[in-house]
Protein backbone atom coordinates (compact mmCIF):
# COMPACT_ATOMS: atom_id res chain seq x y z
CA UNK A 1 0.00 0.00 0.00
CA UNK A 2 3.26 2.43 0.74
CA UNK A 3 3.99 2.51 -2.77
CA UNK A 4 0.36 3.88 -3.68
CA UNK A 5 0.20 6.53 -1.28
CA UNK A 6 0.78 10.34 -2.84
CA UNK A 7 2.56 12.66 -0.63
CA UNK A 8 0.33 15.50 0.24
CA UNK A 9 2.36 18.00 -2.23
CA UNK A 10 1.10 15.29 -5.39
CA UNK A 11 -2.45 15.33 -3.76
CA UNK A 12 -2.88 18.49 -4.06
CA UNK A 13 -1.30 19.19 -7.16
CA UNK A 14 -3.43 16.58 -8.86
CA UNK A 15 -6.51 18.20 -7.05
CA UNK A 16 -5.00 21.34 -8.88
CA UNK A 17 -4.66 19.61 -12.55
CA UNK A 18 -8.20 18.21 -12.21
CA UNK A 19 -10.04 21.46 -11.47
CA UNK A 20 -7.86 23.34 -13.97
CA UNK A 21 -8.46 21.01 -16.36
CA UNK A 22 -12.55 20.47 -15.73
CA UNK A 23 -13.43 24.39 -15.17
CA UNK A 24 -14.53 26.70 -16.95
CA UNK A 25 -12.15 29.13 -17.54
CA UNK A 26 -13.82 31.76 -15.57
CA UNK A 27 -17.19 33.08 -14.38
CA UNK A 28 -19.16 35.77 -13.13
CA UNK A 29 -20.37 35.36 -9.73
CA UNK A 30 -22.06 37.72 -7.26
CA UNK A 31 -21.31 38.16 -3.39
CA UNK A 32 -21.04 40.31 -0.65
CA UNK A 33 -17.41 41.73 0.24
CA UNK A 34 -16.73 40.54 4.10
CA UNK A 35 -13.04 41.55 4.37
CA UNK A 36 -10.75 44.04 2.55
CA UNK A 37 -6.91 44.76 2.69
CA UNK A 38 -4.50 46.22 0.82
CA UNK A 39 -0.98 45.48 0.99
CA UNK A 40 2.51 47.47 0.70
CA UNK A 41 2.80 45.63 -3.20
CA UNK A 42 -0.64 46.56 -4.23
CA UNK A 43 -2.74 43.53 -4.09
CA UNK A 44 -6.17 43.06 -2.66
CA UNK A 45 -7.38 40.18 -0.44
CA UNK A 46 -10.48 39.86 0.23
CA UNK A 47 -12.85 37.94 1.90
CA UNK A 48 -16.33 37.02 -0.02
CA UNK A 49 -19.71 35.41 1.49
CA UNK A 50 -22.90 34.55 1.15
CA UNK A 51 -25.55 34.95 3.95
CA UNK A 52 -29.10 33.05 4.39
CA UNK A 53 -31.84 35.16 2.26
CA UNK A 54 -33.20 35.96 5.65
CA UNK A 55 -30.43 36.58 8.34
CA UNK A 56 -27.08 37.22 9.12
CA UNK A 57 -25.70 33.54 9.06
CA UNK A 58 -23.12 32.59 6.53
CA UNK A 59 -23.37 29.83 4.36
CA UNK A 60 -20.80 30.30 1.79
CA UNK A 61 -17.76 32.07 2.22
CA UNK A 62 -13.92 31.97 0.31
CA UNK A 63 -11.29 34.06 0.11
CA UNK A 64 -10.18 36.40 -3.06
CA UNK A 65 -7.04 37.95 -4.29
CA UNK A 66 -7.63 41.00 -6.96
CA UNK A 67 -3.70 41.08 -8.45
CA UNK A 68 -2.03 44.49 -8.09
CA UNK A 69 -1.94 45.07 -11.78
CA UNK A 70 -5.68 44.59 -12.20
CA UNK A 71 -6.67 46.15 -9.44
CA UNK A 72 -5.25 49.66 -10.08
CA UNK A 73 -7.36 49.50 -12.89
CA UNK A 74 -10.69 48.18 -11.29
CA UNK A 75 -10.54 50.66 -8.14
CA UNK A 76 -10.50 53.67 -10.18
CA UNK A 77 -13.28 51.92 -12.57
CA UNK A 78 -15.47 50.80 -9.78
CA UNK A 79 -15.03 53.77 -7.46
CA UNK A 80 -15.99 56.95 -10.21
CA UNK A 81 -19.15 54.66 -11.85
CA UNK A 82 -20.19 53.54 -8.18
CA UNK A 83 -18.73 56.86 -6.81
CA UNK A 84 -18.75 54.61 -3.50
CA UNK A 85 -15.52 53.39 -2.19
CA UNK A 86 -15.00 49.62 -3.06
CA UNK A 87 -14.92 48.27 0.59
CA UNK A 88 -16.34 45.54 2.95
CA UNK A 89 -20.09 45.48 2.76
CA UNK A 90 -20.54 45.85 -0.85
CA UNK A 91 -22.25 43.67 -2.70
CA UNK A 92 -20.16 42.74 -6.25
CA UNK A 93 -20.51 40.81 -9.41
CA UNK A 94 -17.07 40.18 -10.12
CA UNK A 95 -15.47 37.84 -13.00
CA UNK A 96 -13.19 35.21 -11.53
CA UNK A 97 -10.59 32.07 -11.87
CA UNK A 98 -10.93 29.07 -9.26
CA UNK A 99 -6.94 28.97 -8.08
CA UNK A 100 -6.18 25.99 -6.10
CA UNK A 101 -2.22 26.27 -4.94
CA UNK A 102 -0.77 23.38 -3.03
CA UNK A 103 0.64 25.73 -0.30
CA UNK A 104 -1.98 28.35 -0.43
CA UNK A 105 -5.35 26.53 -1.12
CA UNK A 106 -8.69 27.49 -2.50
CA UNK A 107 -9.32 31.19 -3.39
CA UNK A 108 -10.92 32.95 -6.44
CA UNK A 109 -8.22 35.17 -8.38
CA UNK A 110 -10.98 38.36 -9.53
CA UNK A 111 -10.00 39.67 -13.33
CA UNK A 112 -13.20 41.93 -13.46
CA UNK A 113 -15.68 44.00 -11.95
CA UNK A 114 -19.46 44.72 -12.76
CA UNK A 115 -20.00 48.20 -10.94
CA UNK A 116 -23.15 48.46 -12.15
CA UNK A 117 -24.35 45.65 -10.26
CA UNK A 118 -23.50 46.94 -6.98
CA UNK A 119 -25.03 50.61 -7.96
CA UNK A 120 -28.33 48.43 -8.46
CA UNK A 121 -27.54 46.83 -5.30
CA UNK A 122 -26.92 50.14 -3.24
CA UNK A 123 -30.46 51.79 -5.02
CA UNK A 124 -32.43 48.77 -4.00
CA UNK A 125 -30.85 48.89 -0.35
CA UNK A 126 -31.28 52.77 -0.16
CA UNK A 127 -35.10 51.87 -1.43
CA UNK A 128 -35.13 49.93 1.12
CA UNK A 129 -34.22 51.88 3.70
CA UNK A 130 -36.38 54.38 2.35
CA UNK A 131 -39.27 52.41 2.76
CA UNK A 132 -38.15 51.44 6.28
CA UNK A 133 -38.22 55.12 7.58
CA UNK A 134 -41.62 56.26 5.85
CA UNK A 135 -42.75 52.60 7.55
CA UNK A 136 -41.63 54.00 11.01
CA UNK A 137 -43.28 57.22 10.26
CA UNK A 138 -40.14 59.13 10.68
CA UNK A 139 -39.16 59.86 6.69
CA UNK A 140 -40.70 63.37 6.91
CA UNK A 141 -40.28 64.48 10.43
CA UNK A 142 -37.31 66.83 10.14
CA UNK A 143 -39.01 68.49 6.78
CA UNK A 144 -42.10 69.41 8.69
CA UNK A 145 -40.26 71.41 11.71
CA UNK A 146 -40.60 75.17 11.33
CA UNK A 147 -37.25 76.85 10.31
CA UNK A 148 -36.82 79.63 12.21
CA UNK A 149 -37.25 83.36 10.40
CA UNK A 150 -33.61 84.17 11.70
CA UNK A 151 -31.40 81.26 11.92
CA UNK A 152 -28.71 82.81 13.05
CA UNK A 153 -27.43 80.10 15.63
CA UNK A 154 -25.82 77.46 13.60
CA UNK A 155 -24.33 73.91 15.02
CA UNK A 156 -22.00 72.75 12.04
CA UNK A 157 -20.93 68.93 11.24
CA UNK A 158 -17.87 69.11 9.18
CA UNK A 159 -14.15 67.87 9.91
CA UNK A 160 -12.42 70.86 10.82
CA UNK A 161 -10.02 70.81 7.84
CA UNK A 162 -12.19 70.18 5.39
CA UNK A 163 -12.75 72.73 1.98
CA UNK A 164 -15.97 72.49 2.36
CA UNK A 165 -15.82 73.87 5.71
CA UNK A 166 -13.74 76.63 4.95
CA UNK A 167 -15.93 77.79 2.22
CA UNK A 168 -18.87 77.72 4.07
CA UNK A 169 -17.58 79.88 6.81
CA UNK A 170 -16.17 82.32 4.72
CA UNK A 171 -19.39 82.56 2.26
CA UNK A 172 -21.33 83.02 5.75
CA UNK A 173 -19.10 85.51 7.19
CA UNK A 174 -18.57 87.46 4.83
CA UNK A 175 -21.79 87.88 3.45
CA UNK A 176 -22.18 91.43 2.43
CA UNK A 177 -24.62 92.79 4.24
CA UNK A 178 -23.31 92.67 7.18
CA UNK A 179 -25.46 90.38 9.15
CA UNK A 180 -24.58 88.10 11.90
CA UNK A 181 -23.98 84.85 12.29
CA UNK A 182 -22.96 82.34 15.26
CA UNK A 183 -21.44 79.21 14.01
CA UNK A 184 -20.05 76.49 16.65
CA UNK A 185 -18.62 73.37 14.83
CA UNK A 186 -18.84 69.94 15.78
CA UNK A 187 -16.59 67.90 14.46
CA UNK A 188 -17.11 64.72 12.75
CA UNK A 189 -14.92 61.90 10.78
CA UNK A 190 -16.93 62.29 7.09
CA UNK A 191 -15.50 59.64 5.64
CA UNK A 192 -14.99 55.71 5.98
CA UNK A 193 -16.67 53.57 8.19
CA UNK A 194 -16.14 55.82 11.42
CA UNK A 195 -18.28 58.58 9.55
CA UNK A 196 -21.73 56.93 10.47
CA UNK A 197 -21.09 56.75 14.23
CA UNK A 198 -18.97 60.11 14.28
CA UNK A 199 -21.64 61.85 12.79
CA UNK A 200 -24.42 60.54 15.28
CA UNK A 201 -22.48 61.27 18.11
CA UNK A 202 -21.76 64.78 16.87
CA UNK A 203 -25.60 65.07 16.30
CA UNK A 204 -26.03 63.87 20.42
CA UNK A 205 -23.85 66.28 21.59
CA UNK A 206 -25.67 69.26 19.20
CA UNK A 207 -28.72 67.71 20.83
CA UNK A 208 -27.58 68.52 24.63
CA UNK A 209 -28.12 71.99 23.29
CA UNK A 210 -30.94 71.98 21.32
CA UNK A 211 -32.54 74.97 22.34
CA UNK A 212 -29.25 76.76 21.99
CA UNK A 213 -29.02 76.20 18.81
CA UNK A 214 -31.02 77.53 15.04
CA UNK A 215 -30.25 75.15 12.96
CA UNK A 216 -27.92 71.77 12.36
CA UNK A 217 -25.70 72.14 8.89
CA UNK A 218 -24.08 68.91 7.66
CA UNK A 219 -21.03 69.57 5.06
CA UNK A 220 -18.58 67.62 3.54
CA UNK A 221 -16.55 68.59 0.43
CA UNK A 222 -12.86 68.50 -0.58
CA UNK A 223 -12.64 65.17 -0.17
CA UNK A 224 -12.91 61.94 -2.36
CA UNK A 225 -16.27 62.01 -3.99
CA UNK A 226 -16.50 58.20 -3.83
CA UNK A 227 -17.25 58.45 -0.14
CA UNK A 228 -21.24 58.94 0.17
CA UNK A 229 -22.10 55.71 1.21
CA UNK A 230 -22.13 56.28 5.11
CA UNK A 231 -24.92 58.95 4.19
CA UNK A 232 -26.90 56.11 3.08
CA UNK A 233 -27.15 54.79 6.87
CA UNK A 234 -30.27 53.84 8.42
CA UNK A 235 -28.97 54.55 11.59
CA UNK A 236 -27.83 57.80 10.75
CA UNK A 237 -31.16 59.16 8.50
CA UNK A 238 -33.47 57.77 11.66
CA UNK A 239 -31.30 60.22 13.28
CA UNK A 240 -31.61 63.33 11.34
CA UNK A 241 -35.38 62.73 10.96
CA UNK A 242 -36.17 62.33 14.59
CA UNK A 243 -33.93 65.25 15.04
CA UNK A 244 -35.78 68.34 16.85
CA UNK A 245 -33.70 71.52 15.07
CA UNK A 246 -34.31 71.53 11.04
CA UNK A 247 -31.60 70.24 9.10
CA UNK A 248 -29.51 71.26 6.29
CA UNK A 249 -27.05 69.03 3.75
CA UNK A 250 -24.15 70.20 1.87
CA UNK A 251 -22.49 66.75 0.87
CA UNK A 252 -21.33 68.33 -2.07
CA UNK A 253 -22.36 66.16 -4.94
CA UNK A 254 -24.28 67.05 -7.81
CA UNK A 255 -26.23 63.58 -8.63
CA UNK A 256 -27.00 60.88 -6.53
CA UNK A 257 -29.11 62.49 -3.24
CA UNK A 258 -27.80 59.96 -0.67
CA UNK A 259 -30.43 59.05 2.20
CA UNK A 260 -29.40 61.98 4.39
CA UNK A 261 -30.42 64.33 1.77
CA UNK A 262 -33.78 62.80 1.13
CA UNK A 263 -34.51 63.10 4.84
CA UNK A 264 -33.19 66.50 6.04
CA UNK A 265 -35.12 69.87 6.34
CA UNK A 266 -33.26 71.52 2.92
CA UNK A 267 -30.93 69.88 0.87
CA UNK A 268 -28.42 71.75 -0.73
CA UNK A 269 -25.54 71.01 -3.15
CA UNK A 270 -22.67 72.34 -1.57
CA UNK A 271 -21.27 74.00 1.82
CA UNK A 272 -21.30 77.24 -0.03
CA UNK A 273 -25.30 77.27 -1.07
CA UNK A 274 -25.66 76.61 2.51
CA UNK A 275 -23.93 79.58 3.54
CA UNK A 276 -26.09 81.30 1.03
CA UNK A 277 -29.72 80.36 1.95
CA UNK A 278 -29.05 80.85 5.53
CA UNK A 279 -27.90 84.97 4.38
CA UNK A 280 -31.04 84.29 1.96
CA UNK A 281 -33.54 83.45 5.49
CA UNK A 282 -31.84 86.87 6.88
CA UNK A 283 -32.43 89.12 3.84
CA UNK A 284 -35.94 87.87 3.63
CA UNK A 285 -36.32 88.79 7.30
CA UNK A 286 -34.56 91.82 6.59
CA UNK A 287 -37.04 92.59 3.78
CA UNK A 288 -39.95 91.74 6.02
CA UNK A 289 -38.87 94.23 8.67
CA UNK A 290 -38.56 97.10 5.66
CA UNK A 291 -41.83 96.09 4.15
CA UNK A 292 -43.32 96.10 8.01
CA UNK A 293 -41.47 99.73 8.65
CA UNK A 294 -43.57 101.08 4.87
CA UNK A 295 -46.90 99.25 5.56
CA UNK A 296 -46.76 101.26 9.42
CA UNK A 297 -45.95 104.63 7.44
CA UNK A 298 -48.24 104.16 5.10
CA UNK A 299 -51.18 103.27 7.62
CA UNK A 300 -50.27 105.33 10.14
CA UNK A 301 -50.30 108.79 7.62
CA UNK A 302 -53.73 107.19 6.53
CA UNK A 303 -54.93 107.29 9.88
CA UNK A 304 -53.84 110.57 10.62
CA UNK A 305 -55.50 111.78 7.27
CA UNK A 306 -58.61 110.33 8.04
CA UNK A 307 -58.55 111.96 11.83
CA UNK A 308 -57.96 115.25 10.07
CA UNK A 309 -60.63 114.99 7.52
CA UNK A 310 -63.18 113.88 10.28
CA UNK A 311 -61.87 116.65 12.41
CA UNK A 312 -62.73 119.18 9.65
CA UNK A 313 -65.80 118.07 8.84
CA UNK A 314 -66.79 118.09 12.44
CA UNK A 315 -65.85 121.95 12.04
CA UNK A 316 -67.82 122.15 9.01
CA UNK A 317 -70.80 121.14 11.12
CA UNK A 318 -70.09 122.90 13.68
CA UNK A 319 -69.80 126.65 12.25
CA UNK A 320 -73.76 126.44 10.84
CA UNK A 321 -74.87 124.60 14.63
CA UNK A 322 -73.34 127.21 16.79
CA UNK A 323 -75.14 129.90 14.63
CA UNK A 324 -78.26 128.27 15.04
CA UNK A 325 -77.91 127.68 18.80
CA UNK A 326 -76.74 131.93 19.19
CA UNK A 327 -79.89 132.90 17.07
CA UNK A 328 -82.12 131.13 19.18
CA UNK A 329 -80.37 132.16 22.39
CA UNK A 330 -80.59 135.76 21.39
CA UNK A 331 -84.28 135.75 20.91
CA UNK A 332 -84.21 134.44 24.35
CA UNK A 333 -82.24 136.84 25.71
CA UNK A 334 -84.27 139.16 23.68
CA UNK A 335 -87.75 138.01 25.06
CA UNK A 336 -86.48 137.89 28.89
CA UNK A 337 -84.85 141.64 28.78
CA UNK A 338 -87.98 142.50 27.85
CA UNK A 339 -89.54 140.27 30.23
CA UNK A 340 -87.62 141.25 33.13
CA UNK A 341 -87.82 145.31 32.98
CA UNK A 342 -91.40 144.67 32.93
CA UNK A 343 -91.90 142.39 35.74
CA UNK A 344 -88.80 144.09 37.38
CA UNK A 345 -91.15 148.00 36.70
CA UNK A 346 -94.26 146.01 38.41
CA UNK A 347 -92.21 144.56 41.54
CA UNK A 348 -90.42 147.79 41.86
CA UNK A 349 -93.71 149.65 41.80
CA UNK A 350 -95.57 147.25 44.25
CA UNK A 351 -92.67 147.14 46.50
CA UNK A 352 -92.14 151.08 47.03
CA UNK A 353 -96.03 150.92 47.91
CA UNK A 354 -95.62 148.77 50.38
CA UNK A 355 -92.95 150.10 51.46
CA UNK A 356 -94.47 153.77 51.91
CA UNK A 357 -97.07 152.27 53.88
CA UNK A 358 -94.73 151.02 55.98
CA UNK A 359 -93.29 154.25 56.52
CA UNK A 360 -96.40 156.03 57.78
CA UNK A 361 -97.21 152.80 60.39
CA UNK A 362 -93.18 153.56 61.03
CA UNK A 363 -93.76 157.11 61.40
CA UNK A 364 -97.01 156.47 63.85
CA UNK A 365 -95.29 154.28 65.76
CA UNK A 366 -92.29 156.93 66.09
CA UNK A 367 -94.85 159.38 67.47
CA UNK A 368 -96.21 157.46 69.77
CA UNK A 369 -92.65 156.29 71.06
CA UNK A 370 -91.97 159.69 71.60
CA UNK A 371 -95.08 160.65 73.23
CA UNK A 372 -94.91 157.70 76.00
CA UNK A 373 -91.23 158.15 76.18
CA UNK A 374 -91.66 162.01 77.34
CA UNK A 375 -94.09 161.19 79.64
CA UNK A 376 -92.27 158.82 80.99
CA UNK A 377 -89.37 161.24 81.41
CA UNK A 378 -91.69 163.85 83.62
CA UNK A 379 -92.44 161.47 86.47
CA UNK A 380 -89.18 160.12 86.39
CA UNK A 381 -87.96 163.31 86.72
CA UNK A 382 -90.37 164.49 89.67
CA UNK A 383 -89.52 161.00 91.41
CA UNK A 384 -86.09 161.86 91.61
CA UNK A 385 -86.53 164.97 92.83
CA UNK A 386 -87.66 163.90 96.04
CA UNK A 387 -84.36 161.90 96.17
CA UNK A 388 -82.67 165.24 95.78
CA UNK A 389 -79.83 165.68 99.13
CA UNK A 390 -80.45 169.50 99.17
CA UNK A 391 -84.11 169.07 99.49
CA UNK A 392 -83.27 166.49 102.53
CA UNK A 393 -81.63 168.86 104.42
CA UNK A 394 -83.99 171.71 103.53
CA UNK A 395 -86.37 169.17 105.37
CA UNK A 396 -84.42 169.68 108.50
CA UNK A 397 -81.80 166.22 108.03
CA UNK A 398 -77.76 167.02 107.97
CA UNK A 399 -74.69 164.73 106.83
CA UNK A 400 -71.58 164.15 108.92
CA UNK A 401 -68.45 164.02 107.22
CA UNK A 402 -65.47 163.18 108.88
CA UNK A 403 -62.26 163.12 107.17
CA UNK A 404 -64.13 164.06 103.80
CA UNK A 405 -66.29 160.91 104.04
CA UNK A 406 -69.93 160.82 105.39
CA UNK A 407 -69.81 158.83 108.39
CA UNK A 408 -72.92 156.59 108.98
CA UNK A 409 -71.55 155.10 112.61
CA UNK A 410 -70.50 156.64 115.27
CA UNK A 411 -67.82 154.15 116.20
CA UNK A 412 -65.61 155.90 113.10
CA UNK A 413 -64.73 158.88 115.49
CA UNK A 414 -62.42 158.55 118.24
CA UNK A 415 -62.07 161.43 120.59
CA UNK A 416 -61.06 164.70 119.70
CA UNK A 417 -61.54 164.47 116.20
CA UNK A 418 -63.05 167.48 114.09
CA UNK A 419 -65.87 166.49 112.69
CA UNK A 420 -68.11 168.63 109.86
CA UNK A 421 -71.76 168.74 109.98
CA UNK A 422 -73.45 169.86 106.63
CA UNK A 423 -76.90 171.51 107.02
CA UNK A 424 -79.34 173.16 104.70
CA UNK A 425 -77.81 176.40 105.60
CA UNK A 426 -74.08 175.80 106.06
CA UNK A 427 -71.50 173.73 107.81
CA UNK A 428 -70.59 173.59 111.26
CA UNK A 429 -67.23 171.79 112.40
CA UNK A 430 -66.98 170.33 115.71
CA UNK A 431 -65.33 168.20 118.38
CA UNK A 432 -65.66 164.91 119.56
CA UNK A 433 -65.76 164.18 123.18
CA UNK B 1 -42.22 98.10 27.68
CA UNK B 2 -40.19 96.46 24.83
CA UNK B 3 -38.35 93.35 26.36
CA UNK B 4 -34.98 93.37 25.83
CA UNK B 5 -34.55 89.42 25.11
CA UNK B 6 -37.41 89.19 22.60
CA UNK B 7 -36.75 86.80 19.97
CA UNK B 8 -36.91 87.97 16.60
CA UNK B 9 -40.35 85.68 15.83
CA UNK B 10 -41.92 87.19 18.62
CA UNK B 11 -41.44 90.99 17.88
CA UNK B 12 -42.34 90.34 14.49
CA UNK B 13 -45.13 88.38 15.49
CA UNK B 14 -45.78 91.51 18.02
CA UNK B 15 -45.61 94.00 15.04
CA UNK B 16 -48.02 92.00 13.20
CA UNK B 17 -50.77 92.22 15.67
CA UNK B 18 -50.35 95.90 15.62
CA UNK B 19 -50.77 96.44 12.37
CA UNK B 20 -53.89 94.62 11.99
CA UNK B 21 -55.30 96.46 15.17
CA UNK B 22 -54.63 99.57 13.05
CA UNK B 23 -55.99 97.99 9.95
CA UNK B 24 -59.00 96.91 11.68
CA UNK B 25 -59.63 100.61 13.28
CA UNK B 26 -59.68 98.83 17.44
CA UNK B 27 -57.25 101.95 18.10
CA UNK B 28 -58.10 104.68 19.51
CA UNK B 29 -56.54 107.76 18.41
CA UNK B 30 -54.72 108.13 21.70
CA UNK B 31 -53.48 104.55 21.83
CA UNK B 32 -52.31 104.72 18.36
CA UNK B 33 -49.21 106.85 19.26
CA UNK B 34 -48.28 104.60 21.92
CA UNK B 35 -48.79 101.90 19.59
CA UNK B 36 -46.73 103.04 16.59
CA UNK B 37 -43.89 104.11 19.05
CA UNK B 38 -43.59 100.59 20.68
CA UNK B 39 -43.99 98.85 16.99
CA UNK B 40 -41.01 101.55 15.90
CA UNK B 41 -39.34 100.55 18.74
CA UNK B 42 -39.49 96.69 18.37
CA UNK B 43 -38.53 97.07 14.13
CA UNK B 44 -35.46 98.70 15.48
CA UNK B 45 -34.75 95.67 17.43
CA UNK B 46 -35.60 93.28 14.50
CA UNK B 47 -32.89 95.19 12.71
CA UNK B 48 -30.48 94.64 15.42
CA UNK B 49 -30.83 91.33 15.23
CA UNK B 50 -29.50 90.92 11.89
CA UNK B 51 -26.27 93.02 12.56
CA UNK B 52 -25.37 93.11 15.81
CA UNK B 53 -23.35 90.95 18.11
CA UNK B 54 -25.64 89.55 21.40
CA UNK B 55 -22.79 89.36 23.98
CA UNK B 56 -24.26 86.80 25.55
CA UNK B 57 -24.57 84.43 22.68
CA UNK B 58 -21.17 84.79 22.27
CA UNK B 59 -20.73 84.12 26.23
CA UNK B 60 -22.80 80.54 25.83
CA UNK B 61 -20.57 80.01 22.22
CA UNK B 62 -17.63 80.62 24.41
CA UNK B 63 -18.45 78.27 27.66
CA UNK B 64 -19.17 75.44 25.35
CA UNK B 65 -15.57 75.67 23.73
CA UNK B 66 -14.11 75.44 26.76
CA UNK B 67 -16.30 72.78 27.78
CA UNK B 68 -14.73 70.50 25.37
CA UNK B 69 -11.26 71.56 26.53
Amino acid sequence: MDNQALSLYQLLAQIKSILKSSLPSSWWVVAEISELKINYSGHCYLELIEKEAAGESIKAKVRATIWSSVFRMLQPYFETTTRTRLTAGLKVMVRVTAEFHELYGFSLNITDIEPSYTVGEMALRKQEIINQLMAEGVFDMNKSLPLPDLPGKVAVISSRSAAGYGDFMDQLTNNGFGYKFYVKLFPAVMQGNEAEQSIIAALDRIFEREEFFDVVVIIRGGGAQAELNCFNSHWLASHICQFPLPVLTGIGHEQDETITDLVAHTRLKTPTAVAEFLVDQYRQADEKINELSLAFYDIVSVKVREEKEQLNRFRMLLKPAVREQLTSCSGNLKYLTINVASTAKQLVFRESEDISKRAVRIKNGIKGIIIHGRHAVDILERKNSYLDPFLILKRGYSITYFRNKALRNPAQVSQDEVIETRLAGGTIKSKTI
Amino acid sequence: MTKKNMSYSEAIATIDGILQQIETGELDVDVLAEKVKHASELLKLCKSKLFSTEKEIEKILKEMEDDEK
